[in-house]
């Protein structure tokens, strides 16, 4: 019992009181600090261990026995043969400790990327702090119950981030973004009281804490409007919706485009760099390692989604025209390749799990890549609309005589976007397409085909916006100042040392995702398939 | 001795030290200092209210600044770079181009051409990075005679550096590996780095002096790219080289990002050229990257040295397919047919960039891939794998070779040559049992390509960027250090005995016939007839022409309109010692002086020398053919005895001429597979997002909110009429109970 | 004679189905609220019908339908009351009491 993971997720909402509270003038340099203080703490889930283990990253622990855990009874009813039992139990492993750190970084940066905002900043940045306290529930409840219930405290403050300060259909995309995410978990609460009471009643005991649904899973088949299906199978739908909404997974995903593109900068950033990651941490972390026969018998049709996310994702994007919506799509196509490592990390064939290990560390890495090569573009579109009001590619051109700095660091990020090796986009993609290929050789071929759409849409981007003879509309423009800047030097440091050095995020990762794919190939021998 | 080789990794580290330098000191201060001079000068000439109303300017539009204060001088309306660009569009839109040309020559010539000099901070830029390549140069130098010394270093060395991860049996290891084939490499690379770099100094300083360090920093990326890609263990890591060499390639050829697409000749921009560059790369990646996956599925291993024990037993069949997909990746790198189509467009980069990347090393990492793969294509692919590079090299070769054969663009023709030379070193690879004579030839090949280019550069230079050969003539008598390296370096290509080029090309068409290759040899034959012709064409319409001594070798006409100046000591010094190796590399191949190349470049001190040309009767005949191309092109531009349009007079003769100048129309059929193939997928998609998925769910939407109104009309606001409703529900209600009660049972 | 019970029912049906009429088919707001009179009425006839047709031995339990006739007629009387007040209220403001004019309450 720490309590670091608690201070972690309620510190921003106490921050969000003192913003409301505190005189107009102090509420960015109160949030700035506040979300300040919440990172540097965030390292220490990273740091500690480490210190105190001598470097063995085996110590961060699985889902069973994370190295951290904060854990309180909370709800405990029992209305006849139904016991209720929703514990207050936060946890940290490997995965969560990757997704925490990143959350607090970024939420640190785009306070600093709102600094100049103008309307309502008072209310704007205790909202951001709102958003931050709901993902960090997320990213570390490890109780079903408790998942779900901050699953769903992080729209409310993102629906008003949208819909109060973003762009001209920013009402239109922010019940768009909404409805859908509801829709999601309304049907993945049904997915987590049919797992709850299934397996309640067949094990004898109510439990919804992470590390008992890791070791015990449902059984048997249940019968729904006359077709029987396995019960595993049904619950990894009914709780992957949800999933596959936020990640966003064709045919889920046409609400990111218009929320992306609506949403004000900083809040494109936690869209794409956070919010698009607690799809993908749900699927690796509940969906794969509770179901993991449900997961194994959807491989096929999750790896086809998969590639038709990237393959489809990318297409749509060449032919874009605003920066947002390009990038918007192209985070479509980025997430593909979560999918396809997760769904070869489940999938048939491959006797020899490494190559497992391998797909589903790619993926888990490019949770990673995509939150900060993302957010890189997204404050970098940012610094540009800022200045221009505009979005539109063809109506710039040139921008490198007159905005060296900015040129400097965007076309860093589209290189990094675009899997430049010594960067971290890189190291995800590579993994994911070696580990995958033999699961899936033929579809990861046709994945491959991304690596051609992408360089196109995010170079001809570049050329069409920063290169060529200046637009002389533009002449009067001016470059990005240091504090645009800060943000995004960070996530470039950030990128270029992970592109380099991969290994430590690898390592911290490995013993979480060694167990889920134990738990995988535990469960494909059993089922015998 | 031996340490040169153990510890190789020094070699990439110099440059990287240098870029890092470059990147995080010397730029920056190179920047602040433009800035701070840049301000002073503007006060200066009179431009203080210019400079203070517009403050918020940088060091870069304020040398701008002073550059249209020279535009003020010739055209008096003109006082802003909004005006500027405006003027130049507007005389570009209405007199064709040809008005702006003359403005932006006018500007040029102009006293007051204010490009400036690099600061001192840019020139330490360059310093840096000259003195880590030369480090480098030395220390590969030194790995070389290591190697003469130390036989058993030949084989090949692992230098472990670290580990991604490692699960079970399968690892990804960052490792770098050195063998002889390596070195041979590194000292190419480097040697070729260090004179393009020491050459770039007076070249950047008149081209683009603002960018001077950033062209430095972005010269020493490429050369640690390159470094890793040669020194790489594995596919890993080779595709990590892979990767960073075409977008080193991407930065330097977009380094004049800033140029308008050019009006004369239809040439791209820079930017859209660095685009090309790199997706057309990417193609080539593409099956580059599913061959190394089918590899990686197959063994669990990336390992050059470890694939080939592990794939005992696996289907040959795949084994082919993978080797093929991965001859796609060098296909793209090495600008070899279909994939050619970027690296005549690179030339749109500076000219030292095209010399040292798309003529010398990154381009022919292709060919080394190949070699470094060499016992994975012969020993255990089926023989299909081979035939694949011979023939994609020869048709290639061939192919390349025509089109050079009409184009006017100096850049362009040696572009061609490039391609050509690649398609002969492929032959090699595919041909022969060792990969002896393709590494012979790139290695020969690197040097006197190098120098060509940086020959035209000077050309370039004296002409003030004149890249059209119709405005050449006589340019021998003119800068004659330039013209001497250069005509070295021609006959070496055209295969003039003796030198470098004869030697290794000639034992390639040597490998085809021993191969029993009839097709192959008869292309690789014409080819090198073909070489000859348009390289002395190159060199009559630039260098000699009638009127010039020996019968137009030596001087005659000039036709441009720029006077030519003499370039500096920085860019004749390089040609020079490029004319050493493109001279005399060649014995190191030649048997009867004792030179094995073959033995040191596998390793096996036992493998056969390559055979004597001379003994060779054959060899007599290609020797022939070059002194035939030759003399036709002596006939027909030096003497001009020949008129120049006697073979295009006849319609055949037009249309095979408007086929070779138009490069058999590939570029016009990728862009219309392009347009009408990739655009018009991507706009179904976005029309399934616009209409299917968005339709049903705004459709859904609308549908809701639709039923919702339509049954608002029910309430009319009347208590009546909801007194109606109530008790006639009632009524149903109770008609059916009392149905359900009587009727029921 | 005697009166069955069934006449008394049959008494407060045909009332109630008078007075629903006159409540749902009236457009004057007077008219309206002396048919929901009638209505109620008919309720009480039945209640009171109902009680003393009762054969209960409990305590009280014939006097239960009388009860809640009082407490109807107490109500009605408070409604009547309101209702009126309200009807004055329409009046003043829209110079009417046609109830097909008053749809305020809708949307």
């Amino acid at each position: 019992m720490s309590w670091l993971l608690t201070i972690l997720v309620f510190l921003p909402t106490v921050g969000a009181l003192a913003v409301m509270a505190a005189p107009r003038g102090l509420s960015r340099w109160l949030s700035a600090v506040f979300t300040g203080v919440v990172f540097l703490l965030s390292t220490w889930l990273y740091i500690g261990p480490m210190l105190s283990s001598g470097g063995n990253a085996a110590v961060f622990g699985n889902v069973s026995h994370p190295y951290w855990v904060d854990q309180a009874p909370w709800i405990n009813v029992t209305i006849g043969s139904l016991q209720l039992k929703i514990d207050y139990h936060l946890g940290a492993d490997g995965l969560s400790i990757f997704m925490l750190v990143l959350n607090a970084l970024l939420t640190f940066l785009a306070v600093l990327g709102s600094w100049n905002i103008a309307k309502r900043q008072r209310e704007y940045m205790a909202l951001l702090l709102l958003l931050e306290t709901g993902v960090m529930g997320v990213f570390c409840a490890f109780d079903l119950y408790l998942f779900w219930l901050f699953w769903e405290i992080e729209l409310i403050p993102m629906f008003l981030l949208i819909a109060v300060w973003g762009g001209q259909r920013r009402e239109y995309a922010a019940w768009k973004f909404v409805i859908y995410t509801v829709l999601g978990s309304a049907i993945m609460l049904a997915g987590i009281l049919l797992l709850y009471f299934n397996l309640g009643s067949q094990t004898g005991q109510y439990n919804a804490s992470f590390g008992w649904l890791a070791t015990h899973h449902v059984s048997g088949n249940l019968t729904i409007l006359g077709l029987t299906v396995s019960s595993q199978l049904i619950i990894f739908l009914l709780i992957y919706v949800a999933f596959a909404i936020k990640l966003p997974m064709f045919p889920f995903h046409t609400w990111l485009p218009d929320a992306h593109t609506e949403a004000p900068t900083a809040v494109s950033v936690l869209l794409a760099g956070i919010l698009l990651k607690m799809g993908a941490y749900g699927l690796i972390r509940i969906c794969v390692d509770f179901m993991p026969s449900g997961a194994h018998q959807f491989a096929w049709p999750l790896a086809v989604l998969g590639v038709i996310n990237m393959v489809y994702g990318g297409l749509c994007s060449l032919v874009q025209s605003d920066m947002k919506k390009m990038i918007a799509y192209s985070s479509v196509s980025h997430m593909g390749y979560v999918i396809l490592g997760v769904a070869a990390a489940v999938g048939p064939g491959a006797t020899n799990p490494a190559f497992k290990e391998a797909a589903l560390t790619g993926a888990a890495l490019q949770m990673f890549t995509h939150g900060t090569i993302t957010a890189m573009l997204f404050f970098s579109v940012g610094v540009l609309y800022d200045r221009a009001h505009l979005r539109d590619i063809n109506a710039f051109g040139g921008l490198q005589a007159k905005m060296p700095r900015l040129t400097w660091i965007y076309s860093f990020a589209v290189l990094a976007s675009l899997g430049l090796p010594g960067l971290s986009g890189f190291v995800a993609e590579y993994l994911v397409y070696t580990g995958s290929f033999s699961t899936f050789p033929i579809l990861v071929a046709v994945s491959a085909f991304t690596v051609i759409i992408t360089a196109g849409y995010l170079l001809w981007m570049l050329k069409r916006s920063f290169f060529g003879p200046l637009n002389p509309k533009w002449s009067g423009i001016t470059d990005a100042s240091i504090l645009e800047m800060t943000p995004l030097i960070t996530l470039a440091v950030l990128v270029l040392f992970v592109g380099v050095f991969p290994q430590f995020l690898i390592n911290l990762l490995h013993p979480s995702l060694s167990n889920i794919i134990q738990t995988i190939s535990g469960a494909v021998t059993a089922s015998g398939r | 001795m031996d340490i040169f080789v153990r510890d190789i990794w020094v070699i990439p580290l110099l440059p990287l030290i240098a870029l890092v330098l470059n990147l995080f000191i010397i730029r920056p201060l190179d920047v602040a200092y433009r800035d701070r001079s840049a301000h002073a000068g503007a006060a200066h000439d009179g431009h203080a209210e210019h400079s203070s109303s517009e403050a918020h300017y940088t060091a870069e539009e304020l040398i701008e600044s002073s550059y249209v204060s020279a535009l003020d001088t010739i055209d008096g309306h003109i006082d802003t770079p909004a005006a500027m660009n405006h003027a130049l569009q507007t005389a570009q839109k209405t007199s064709g181009g040809k008005q702006a040309v003359a403005l932006m020559r006018q500007l040029e010539q102009h006293p007051e051409h204010p490009h400036g000099k690099p600061t001192i901070y840019a020139r330490l830029a360059g310093y840096v990075g000259i003195a880590g390549m030369f480090g480098s140069f030395a220390w590969a130098i030194g790995a070389l005679f290591a190697m003469f010394n130390n036989a058993s270093l030949q084989k090949g060395l692992t230098i472990p550096l670290y580990n991604w991860l490692t699960f079970g049996s399968i690892s990804y290891h960052v490792n770098f590996y050195v063998d002889s084939l390596t070195v041979v490499m590194l000292v190419v690379v480097t040697a070729v780095s260090v004179l393009v770099q020491f050459y770039s100094q007076e070249y950047i300083e008149s081209e683009e002096p603002r960018g001077y360090s950033r062209f430095f920093a972005w010269l020493s990326l490429f050369a640690i790219s390159m470094m890793i890609l040669t020194l790489s263990a594995n596919f890993l890591m080779i595709f990590i080289g892979w990767e960073l060499v075409g977008v080193s390639s991407y930065l330097l050829i977009g380094f004049l990002g800033k140029d308008a697409p050019k009006i004369d000749g239809g040439r791209p921009s820079p930017s859209a050229a660095a685009l090309k560059a790199f997706v057309t790369n990417r193609v080539g990646d593409f099956g580059f990257l599913i061959g190394i996956m089918i590899l990686f599925a197959q063994t669990g291993t990336f390992t050059f040295t470890e694939i080939p024990q592990k794939l005992q037993g696996t289907d040959v069949t795949l084994i082919t397919a993978a080797m093929i997909l991965v001859f796609c990746g060098a296909v793209g790198k090495s600008a070899q047919f279909p994939l050619h189509v970027w690296l005549p467009d690179a030339m749109e980069g500076p000219t030292p960039v095209s010399a040292l990347i798309h003529a010398a090393t990154m381009v022919a990492a292709g060919v080394y891939l190949v070699a470094r793969t060499f016992l994975l294509f012969h020993a255990y692919a089926g023989p299909q794998a081979s035939m694949v590079v011979a023939y994609t090299g020869g048709f290639t070769a061939l192919f390349a070779a025509l089109i050079a054969t009409v184009q006017v663009d100096l850049k362009r023709v040696l572009a061609y040559s490039t391609i050509s030379q690649l398609g002969y070193m492929f032959v090699g690879l595919g041909v022969a049992g060792t990969d002896g004579p393709g590494m012979f030839h790139l290695m020969t090949h690197a040097f006197f390509k190098a120098l060509l280019f940086l020959g035209s550069g000077g050309v370039l230079h004296a002409l003030s960027g004149q890249q059209n050969m119709r405005k050449m003539g006589g340019l021998a008598t003119k800068i004659p250090l330039v013209a001497f390296p250069f005509l070295l370096a021609t006959l070496s290509i055209s295969g003039m005995p003796f030198l470098s080029g004869f030697f290794s090309k000639d034992e390639i068409i040597a490998q085809t016939l021993a191969n029993g290759d009839v097709a192959l040899y008869v292309i690789t034959v014409f080819t090198a007839f073909l070489t000859a012709f348009y390289m002395f064409r190159a060199w009559f319409l630039t260098f000699g022409g009638k009127g010039g001594a020996l019968g137009g070798l030596w001087g005659g006409k000039y036709r441009g309109e720029v006077h030519p100046h003499a370039p500096g000591i920085r860019i004749w010094l390089p040609l020079m010692l490029l004319a050493i190796p493109t001279v005399f590399l060649g014995y190191w191949g030649f048997a009867p002086l004792g030179g094995n190349f073959n033995a040191f470049i596998t390793g096996n001190p036992a493998a056969a020398p390559f055979g004597n040309p001379f003994a060779d009767p054959m060899t007599y005949v290609s020797i022939a053919l070059a002194f035939l191309g030759i003399g036709i092109a002596w006939l027909m531009y030096g003497m001009e005895v020949i008129p120049a349009d006697a073979l295009t007079r006849n319609p055949v003769g037009k249309g095979l001429h408007a086929l070779f100048f138009n490069k058999f129309y590939v570029d016009e059929l990728y862009m219309a597979l392009i347009r009408f193939g990739i655009f018009l997928f991507a706009k179904i998609a976005v029309s399934i997002d616009k209409y299917v998925i968005d339709g049903i769910i705004n459709g859904i939407g609308s549908g809701v909110l639709g039923i919702g109104r339509g049954l608002r009309k029910v309430e009319t606001g009347r208590l009546q009429n909801y007194g109606a409703a109530f008790f006639g529900g009632a009524l149903i209600i109770a008609a059916a109970f009392i149905a359900v009660v009587y009727f029921g049972k | 004679m005697l009166l069955s019970l069934n006449s008394f029912l049959i008494l407060g049906a045909v009332l109630f189905c008078i007075g629903l009429f006159g409540a749902l088919s009236k457009r004057n707001a007077v008219s309206v609220l002396m048919g929901i009179e009638i209505m109620l009425n008919a309720v009480n006839i039945t209640l009171v019908a109902f009680a003393s047709s009762s054969t209960g031995t409990a305590h009280g339990a014939r006097l239960t339908g009388q009860i809640f006739a009082i407490f109807i007629i107490t109500v009605a009387a408070a409604e009547a009351a309101v209702a009126l007040a309200m009807i004055i209220a329409i009046y003043r403001r829209r110079n009417s009491v046609d109830v097909s004019e008053i749809n305020m309450m809708k949307w």
